[in-house]
């Protein structure tokens, strides 16, 4: 199975938050919707991700009709209490689960290729790779952060806030800086500098499933500008 | 000015990592349209920790430049319109100047700098005023209903854009001062700052 094109990956990220998150949420723009919410689905069914993309499915299905078919003209205070969850999940949810099959199949390698191939400046791709490849990083300190919290019986409720802050940021902030110099070393033993011509064995390109998607991107992100989905009309 | 290491670009991008995610995880509760101000000011207090320690590590000109572009391309990433870049671009240069006259060190200057790069939020809000606001509210109109909507509109007249960001600024800033104290607590201590 090939794999697809950071860069297509990339773009339809884009369109798809852009359709998401700006988009009309009626008329010709709920096939549109739903086209770009099955993308992340397809995707993931294809890296045979079941039990997630199932669930991403179902909830979608859920928070589309209950936004489709209850919303409207109900009790406003019911109203914003419902839309904290659905108005908020069927924005955001297509666009995170795009960016997490965006950075659970890309590695470092083939993003920094991808990226150099755009002539991207270095000192723009090295961070942004290093930041996509740390978000994980990150939810793993989290949890580490939060077991020593609770092996040492220490709650975070009923605290002053301040206090919890300085609790929870310390440490992750104190480890952080220590994975910082350890990824600096680790580049070092690879070679990986600044103005250096840097070589690979990352394989990219575009193959059909890339053209097909990038054209339904490009097709999405044309009803978007032009059809009416931006402009209030 | 300096050349770049890589360990200067990693530090970046880490540091980025955690701003970003600090005020994403605030922003989440900035969809209630009540609670607009106060997660203006959350997001600002909760993202300053982070970038004082950063900026303990930036030591040369242009890197919270290049963090102020990063938090652009994210936003821009997730939907918001082009100009979020251009604003997290101008974001980087001016606290990277202020920085600058505090000689990369001088930790008095700390806070404001990250009052300063709070500025970066207005890219977030961008939707909600000028040009975009109207097709925004009215596409929002046509699915949740005109409650919702009024809420919303009544909460942001354009001027309030400029409102959002200062409450930023001056929840970066009040976050700046808990993060120096943090700073001189345990970092200090722990020889990881100098």
């Amino acid at each position: 199975m090939r794999k697809l094109d950071p860069r297509t990956k990339l773009f339809l990220l884009v369109v798809i938050n852009v359709v998401m998150m700006t988009g009309k949420i009626t008329g010709i723009f709920v096939p549109v919707r739903i086209v770009f919410a099955l993308i992340p689905f397809v995707l993931m069914m294809r890296e045979t991700w079941f039990r997630g993309s199932l669930i991403y499915f179902f909830l979608y299905l859920y928070v589309f009709l209950l936004e489709r078919y209850t919303l409207q003209d109900i009790n406003p205070v019911l109203l914003i209490v419902l839309l904290f969850t659905t108005g908020l999940l069927s924005r955001f949810l297509a666009g995170v689960m795009m960016a997490y099959y965006l950075m659970k199949t890309t590695t470092v390698s083939e993003f920094v290729t991808a990226m150099e191939r755009m002539h991207v400046t270095k000192a723009i791709v090295i961070p942004f790779a290093v930041m996509f490849r740390f978000f994980p990083t990150l939810k793993e300190e989290w949890q580490d952060v939060k077991n020593a919290m609770k092996m040492r019986g220490i709650g975070l409720a009923g605290r002053n806030p301040l206090d919890v802050l300085e609790y929870v940021m310390v440490p992750i902030l104190m480890s952080v800086s220590k994975i910082a110099d350890e990824l600096s070393a680790a580049s070092m033993t690879k070679c990986l500098s600044v103005d250096g011509k840097r070589t690979h064995i990352a394989r990219i390109g575009f193959s059909f499933l890339d053209v097909i998607l990038g054209l339904c991107g490009a097709a999405g992100l044309f009803a978007h500008v032009f059809l009416g989905g931006v402009i209030g009309t | 000015m300096k050349k770049y290491e890589v360990k200067d670009l990693i530090n970046i991008g880490i540091y980025t990592a955690l701003h970003f995610l600090c005020i994403f995880i605030v922003a989440m509760i900035g969809f209630i349209p009540q609670t607009f101000a106060f997660a203006g000011i959350l997001e600002g207090f909760l993202g300053a920790i982070p970038f004082m320690i950063f900026l303990t590590k930036a030591k040369k000109f242009g890197m919270i430049t290049i963090m102020g572009v990063l938090l652009g391309l994210i936003t821009f990433l997730m939907g918001r319109p082009w100009p979020c870049i251009a604003i997290g671009l101008a974001a980087g240069l001016i606290t990277d100047l202020v920085w600058m006259k505090a000689d990369f060190k001088k930790i008095k200057y700390g806070p404001l700098c990250c009052g300063l790069m709070m500025l970066w939020l207005g890219g977030m809000g961008l939707p909600l005023f000028f040009g975009y606001r109207d097709s925004y509210l009215a596409n929002l109109e046509e699915g949740y209903g005109k409650e919702y909507v009024e809420v919303i509109r009544s909460l942001t007249p354009d001027w309030m854009f400029f409102g959002s960001i200062a409450i930023g600024v001056v929840g970066g800033f009040l976050g700046g001062l808990f993060a120096k104290r943090i700073l001189r607590k345990h970092f200090a201590k722990a020889n990881l700052v100098e």
